[in-house]
């Protein structure tokens, strides 16, 4: 009947038995009901609905084109290219679709992704659709930029995913996170920042919005690849080719082939560079599932060995060697290191370099870049750990460092040079023992607030 | 009209036309003249009321059919998410609807449009006693148009912290920095419009009681002026302490003076706040104005629909006196019951139960009203004007605000329905279903008399009966929407398993709010068609007892081309002292001993 | 008209009533539009309560409206042929009126004090103390068991652990997922870390505001459910004071299970917490 009701998470012959039924008109529904409903459409949805669409990554385009480049980068018309090509590879926002290249199976879904993308709208099955807008979009972007409606006065700042960095894993620096790495983020939250926990979603919605992030983030660095081929490779003027018209839904198979053919003699060579570039996105994804950090058990202690080895810790954290209070600082407050920016601030542009003026960060901020804010290293005592708080989370931030944040990766001692500068799996074990009982000290504890006077407590 | 009056001063009404640019400014811009400045208030109060009901809309449309998008505002503002709102949007929807409709509509209105307009006509005064403060009431209010209109739309996000503006949500600027420069510009508005109260109460209680006219005893009042009289001196004495918080509210914004935040708190990973205050000390500042703005919204209204009532029922009020005493009760008692808000905040739970008590007891001359105006249209002959329709909508509906607000009263009970839409639903029947009602009915009734011409009674029924039937539905359903516990304030409910059958029962009421904010089409229609084509009338098209209708319609300057002398009360509807059913405060009594009226008892 | 205006105004009582009973008597398509199961003991005198003055409000609601009703349809000017009763009202019936209700406002409310007291003064207490009188100064009160801290947008839940005591080394930390067992007295602190919040669990007719710098308590009771149905139970836990843009999504959820699948429950939560070694064979399944 309409577009409009249809996107309610109810199904609209509900809404209008409902009613009818309220308003004792039962008997007239079936003369009714048309006109009912086309007049409540009329009425109520205006003139049709605009269409959400994925945001041209301008920052990075401004950035590779450098200063002499347009104000958003690249000309129009490659945008355009690249726009095609992008909408060839990944749909729209309302349509996904997953390239057509090998292995994208192992890490894409088409099903999943169609329930989490769209706008937010119930199924005939009454099942919930788009729930990366419902949940996600405002903060993250529909693009998946960290630049959604709310995301400028968050701190931090939501994640941008195009660039594929995820901070909280369990692979080594460099490596794409594991599907279960990313899951745990929805699932736990990441504490001491506005990502809430989407632990009472169902299994299958959170699958759907794992994938979903997979997809933004495999687009992203598709988009990033595809802007610095279009610097590098093409000429002033020219432009992607455009292939999207072999996925172009509604097209009859033959139509398909025969554009698909076209597009194939054409742009033969450019088409695999792409496909080269998408395929190597996503077997980097794929490869991430096995490439997670094993953690040997953590030897059991008694209380008075747990004591020795957080006063080991201590030591390693003080020390030369792990140094970590150069930048947690002496206190562990976190106050070390306070001006250093993080890998998606320098990406675009390091505020922190002495030639960066603020008239260069503007160009950038008019583009939607996020005002930059220097990277804070946590502070240990408040029992805040961003990336989960039990033992096997803090032993892979130490081990593996944090991705495009200055925490670095440990640096393994040799087993076989017992004189060479690095820790043994037992000294990170130290320092997490350390670092964890840190907001156990008595100079983490807050001062007691007042209570109520009336309300005994104790 | 009256034997005894006496021409003080020829209505000396100007002539639009043939005047200069200056003359005009200063009769029409920055008038002195109550009853220009009345009209100012009655029109800009209007059109916020426009705007207000359409932000409702906004946030109805959001409950019915959350995340689509959201037609006009969406599409302009959200373009590039497909017209789906955020989430901060919504709670600047609210924010600014309840802004809007409580400062800049339901106070002024009756305060500052009816106020204005009628307490010098009904006393028999020819203006207010200080216009040069009158007028700096209305231009008071402009500040604060300009500084909440602009807190709206202020980037990011407007002002969100509720109307009530609980800290530290809204001291501290990490909590909701959306709404950083906005929530700063909006306690300011909201301080702009309390000293433009206070200006208008200073000069209605100076006026009151010094301006009435020879005989015009304070027991001769018309009930609109009782009702006016106690809003002003609630206003005079509640108003400071709300000035005085938005004021400390800002220190806190603005030089981290930490009245209403605690030591040490960390919102958004910002830097620790010295802190030193309590968010609690907020609350009761702000609800020892607001509960009483709570009656000031509603006892003018009271006032109103007492005269209307009573004039269409074509017999004395019942219980003029203890309805008078019933005001005052009112106010007296609404001094001492804020922390009724407060049950679940956190405050003492033992200082819950004296509010719990207080509270209970301010419904009792509330009840004595309710039954004071059913013995008002006992034994009458009622006329179903317009006026009258929306007047006893307005008994009918405050009998269900009233009654809803019991459960709040009752501590246990709250602590289930508090936040909840049960309280949105009395809040509504309340000050929409009551106050707005007898704001439209006062309209209908005083439109002869500010314009000189009638509406259209026909239309009017229709606008009255619309609205009442969409009203009831919008508003009703909330009571069973807050008997499950539906949370106000949820930009999507339905992810809680216990609300999200909810759903079509909020579509239902969208569908009624916007066919009732459809109906007042009809109004607009009808107010300004009747301005220029309406049936013109003379002084008294109600055949009405009080002083305005003595005056010219519309009154001149100086309102009446006689002096009132007042014989009696406002209220001698069929008296049989004469032969007509109304007996104007002017008319002299029968020379004769003998016909005068002599009550059996007493 | 008078006539028809009259039957509009006879409508409201009618809806008025109609409406609550339809949607206590759970009829399509309201059902489940009412008061939702109350599984707190201490709850049921809160739903008393409001049955209490809904009784009484629709008593006076019906017969105010009847009476506007009945003036109307009488007195109508149309119709009406009596002259107007020129009265001015009657000493009597205004004292009359305003004893009755004084006396039965007054009613209700000291009818409730205790129940307000039961919820929110009267902690429960763990043993009478030194003099074995409860209710006196040295009980000794129930050590909550959970303290649920409010903060946006998420509710953090820590339990004592072993040593009943919040903030140490033992404590077991969630988010969003609190279980608690049947059958006992259960003590919460509640408090928050930013903003306001309001902790609501409709199913247990709780609600207090969390307000930052004050540490505050609530409690219940969850009878333990028939053998046969004794599975955990989920219920929602609601935030119902404005906490800022995401105020909608501090949703969290309340598991009431036998004391047995609690205590698992907790171990399992426990060695979670505690894992402290990853190989990459099981990282398939768990992580």
């Amino acid at each position: 009947m309409s577009k409009f009701l249809l996107r309610s998470k109810f199904d609209r012959h509900i809404l209008f038995e409902w009613i009818l039924h309220t308003t004792m008109l039962s008997f007239i529904r079936h003369r009714c009901s048309w006109p009912l409903g086309l007049l409540c459409v009329a009425v109520l949805a205006g003139c049709g609905s605009p269409e959400a669409k994925f945001r041209r990554y301008e920052t990075f385009a401004k950035k590779t084109g450098g200063s002499e480049s347009p104000r958003t980068g690249l000309p129009e018309n490659q945008w355009r290219g690249i726009d095609e090509a992008l909408a060839g590879l990944f749909g729209t926002p309302d349509q996904p679709i997953i390239p057509a290249v090998e292995n994208v199976s192992l890490v894409l879904d088409q099903r999943k992704l169609e329930r989490a993308a769209g706008p937010v709208h119930s199924d005939e099955l009454w099942v919930g659709m788009g729930l990366y807008r419902e949940h996600c979009a405002h903060c993250h972007g529909v693009t998946g930029d960290g630049n959604g409606p709310t995301a400028p006065f968050l701190n931090p700042y939501p994640r941008d995913y195009r660039p594929g960095w995820f901070k909280f894993k369990s692979t080594p620096l460099g490596a794409k996170p594991t599907h279960a790495d990313l899951k745990k983020i929805l699932i736990d939250g990441i504490p001491g920042t506005a990502m809430p926990s989407f632990k009472l979603l169902p299994e299958e919605e959170v699958e759907a919005l794992v994938q979903y992030v997979k997809y933004l983030a495999i687009r992203g660095e598709t988009e990033r690849r595809l802007i610095v081929l279009t610097n590098e490779e093409l000429d002033e003027g020219e432009r992607l080719v455009s292939f999207d018209v072999a996925h172009k839904s509604g097209a009859t198979e033959a139509e398909k082939e025969a554009a698909q053919k076209e597009a194939d003699e054409r742009f033969a060579e450019q088409l695999e560079m792409i496909k080269e570039t998408v395929s190597g996105v996503i077997g980097r994804w794929a490869e991430a599932e096995s490439a997670a950090v094993e953690i040997p058990q953590r030897p059991a202690m008694t209380r008075e060995e747990l004591v020795a080895s957080r006063q080991r810790g201590r030591d390693l954290f003080y020390g030369t060697i792990a140094n970590c209070a150069k930048c947690h600082g002496d206190s562990a407050l976190g106050d070390g290191t306070t001006n250093d920016y993080d890998n998606w601030t320098k990406d675009i542009i390091d505020p922190g370099k002495p030639d960066t003026t603020q008239e260069m960060i503007n160009q950038y901020v008019a583009l939607g870049f996020p005002e930059p804010r220097p990277i804070k290293p946590r502070n240990l005592r408040q029992g805040v750990f961003r990336g989960g708080s039990r033992p096997i989370d803090l032993y892979w931030r130490i081990k593996n460092g944090i991705e495009g944040s200055p925490m670095p990766a440990a640096t393994p001692k040799p087993e076989d040079n017992p004189f060479a500068k690095g820790l043994t799996p037992n000294d990170v074990w130290d320092i997490v023992n350390y670092v964890y009982g840190l907001q156990f000290d008595p100079l983490s504890q807050q001062p007691q607030g007042f209570g109520n006077p009336l309300v005994k407590t104790n | 009209m009256s034997s005894a009056a006496v021409p003080v001063s020829a209505g000396h009404a100007h002539d639009a036309h043939g005047m200069s640019v200056g003359e005009f400014v200063r009769t029409y811009v920055f008038s002195l003249d109550h009853k220009i400045i009345g009209l100012q208030f009655l029109f800009s109060t209007l059109l916020w009321f426009l705007v207000g009901g359409l932000l409702a809309l906004g946030i109805r449309w959001q409950l019915a059919w959350p995340w689509t998008d959201m037609p006009v505002i969406g599409r302009m503002l959200f373009s590039a998410e497909g017209g789906q709102i955020s989430p901060e949007f919504y709670t600047t929807l609210f924010t600014m609807h309840a802004t809007v409709m409580i400062f800049f509509v339901i106070i002024p209105i009756l305060a500052g449009a009816f106020g204005n307009y009628l307490i010098p006509l009904m006393i028999g005064a020819d203006d207010m006693a200080f216009p040069t403060l009158n007028m700096l009431s209305y231009w008071f209010m402009w500040p604060a148009f300009i500084l909440i209109g602009l807190s709206f739309f202020w980037p990011p996000y407007g002002a969100g912290g509720g109307w009530t503006s609980y800290p530290p949500l809204s001291a501290v600027n990490e909590a909701a920095p959306g709404s950083a420069f906005a929530q700063t510009i909006w306690l300011l508005g909201v301080t702009c419009v309390g000293v433009s109260s206070m200006m208008g109460s200073v000069n209605y209680l100076t006026t009151i009681i010094q301006m009435r006219a020879p005989g015009m005893t304070m027991f001769r009042l018309p009930m609109t002026i009782w009702g006016m009289f106690i809003t002003a001196i609630l206003q005079a004495f509640a108003l400071p302490v709300l000035t005085a918080a938005g004021f400390m509210q800002v220190t806190d914004r603005m030089f981290g003076t930490g009245f209403f935040v605690p030591e040490g708190l960390v919102v958004n990973n910002s830097e620790p706040y010295s802190g030193g205050g309590h968010p609690l000390l907020w609350q009761h500042l702000f609800w020892f104005y607001s509960h009483p703005a709570v009656y000031i919204m509603i006892l003018p209204a009271m006032g109103i629909v007492s005269d209307i009532i009573s004039c269409f029922a074509r017999k004395p009020i019942f219980g003029y006196k203890p309805m008078v005493y019933a005001i005052c009760g009112i106010a007296g008692l609404g001094f001492i019951v804020w922390g009724h808000h407060m049950f679940v905040s956190g405050m003492n739970p033992l200082l819950g139960m004296t509010f719990m008590v207080s509270t209970m007891m301010i419904a009792l001359p509330s009840a004595v009203k309710v039954f004071n105006w059913l013995g008002t249209i006992w034994g009458g002959r009622i006329q179903y004007t317009t006026p009258m329709l929306f007047s006893l909508s307005f008994v009918s509906m405050f009998l269900i605000g009233g009654l809803s607000g019991i459960f709040m009263a009752a501590t246990p009970v709250d602590i289930f329905i508090h936040d909840t839409y049960f309280i949105v639903a009395h809040f509504h029947y309340v000050l929409f279903a009551g106050t707005a009602m007898a704001v439209f009915g006062s309209i209908y009734f005083w439109y002869p008399k500010m314009f000189g011409r009638m509406m259209d009674e026909n239309l009017g029924k229709v606008h009255f009966f619309l609205t009442f039937i969409f009203m009831n539905g919008t508003f009703y359903t909330m009571h069973i929407l807050g008997a499950v516990g539906f949370p106000r304030r949820l930009a999507d409910p339905y992810d809680y398993e216990t609300f999200r059958h909810l759903m079509p029962m909020n579509q239902f009421m969208t569908i009624c709010a916007i066919g009732m904010v459809a109906t007042q089409v009809i109004f607009a229609f009808n107010f300004i068609y009747s301005m220029f084509f309406g049936t013109p009338v003379g002084r008294n098209p109600w055949g009405a007892n009080s002083l305005e209708w003595m005056a010219p319609s519309p009154p001149g300057h100086g309102n009446f081309d006689f002096q009132p002398i007042v014989y009696r009360g406002p209220y001698e509807y069929g008296s049989p002292e004469v032969d007509t059913d109304f007996y104007p405060q002017t008319q002299p009594p029968p020379s004769d001993p003998a016909k005068r009226y002599k009550p059996d008892h007493h | 008209m008078g006539r028809f205006w009259s039957i509009l105004f006879l409508l409201v009582p009618i809806f008025g009533v109609g409406v609550f009973l339809w949607a206590m008597a759970d009829w399509w398509p309201m059902q489940g539009h009412w008061l939702p199961e109350n599984i707190n003991d201490y709850g049921h005198v809160i739903d008393n309560l409001f049955y209490f003055i809904l009784i009484i409000t629709g008593i006076i609601f019906v017969g105010c409206s009847l009476a506007l009703f009945w003036f109307l349809w009488k007195y109508d000017a149309a119709t009406n042929t009596e002259p107007v009763k020129y009265s001015h009202g009657s000493h009597t019936l205004e004292v009359v009126w305003s004893i009755l209700p004084a006396a039965a406002l007054l009613f209700i409310a000291i009818f409730q004090l205790n129940a307000w007291e039961d919820q929110k003064m009267r902690r429960p207490i763990l043993n009478s103390g030194a003099d074995g009188i409860e209710g006196t100064a040295d009980d000794v009160l129930r050590p909550p068991l959970v303290q649920v801290t409010g903060r946006q947008f998420e509710w953090r839940i820590r339990y004592a652990g072993k040593d009943n005591i919040i903030g140490t080394e033992d404590d077991i930390l969630t988010v969003n997922d609190l279980h608690v067992p049947y059958g006992e007295d259960i003590v919460v602190q509640i408090q928050s870390m930013d903003v306001l919040h309001s902790f609501f669990l409709p199913n247990l007719r709780i609600k207090q505001d969390m307000v930052p710098g004050m540490k505050q308590f609530v409690w219940f009771r969850v009878r333990e459910p028939n053998v046969n149905n004794a599975k955990a139970q989920k219920y929602d836990i609601v935030c119902a004071e404005l906490c800022g843009w995401g105020h909608y999504k501090m949703r969290g959820r309340l598991t009431m299970e036998s004391r047995q699948d609690f205590d698992r429950w907790l171990a399992s939560q426990w060695d979670e917490q505690n894992r402290a070694e990853f190989k990459l064979t099981s990282s398939a399944e768990s992580q």
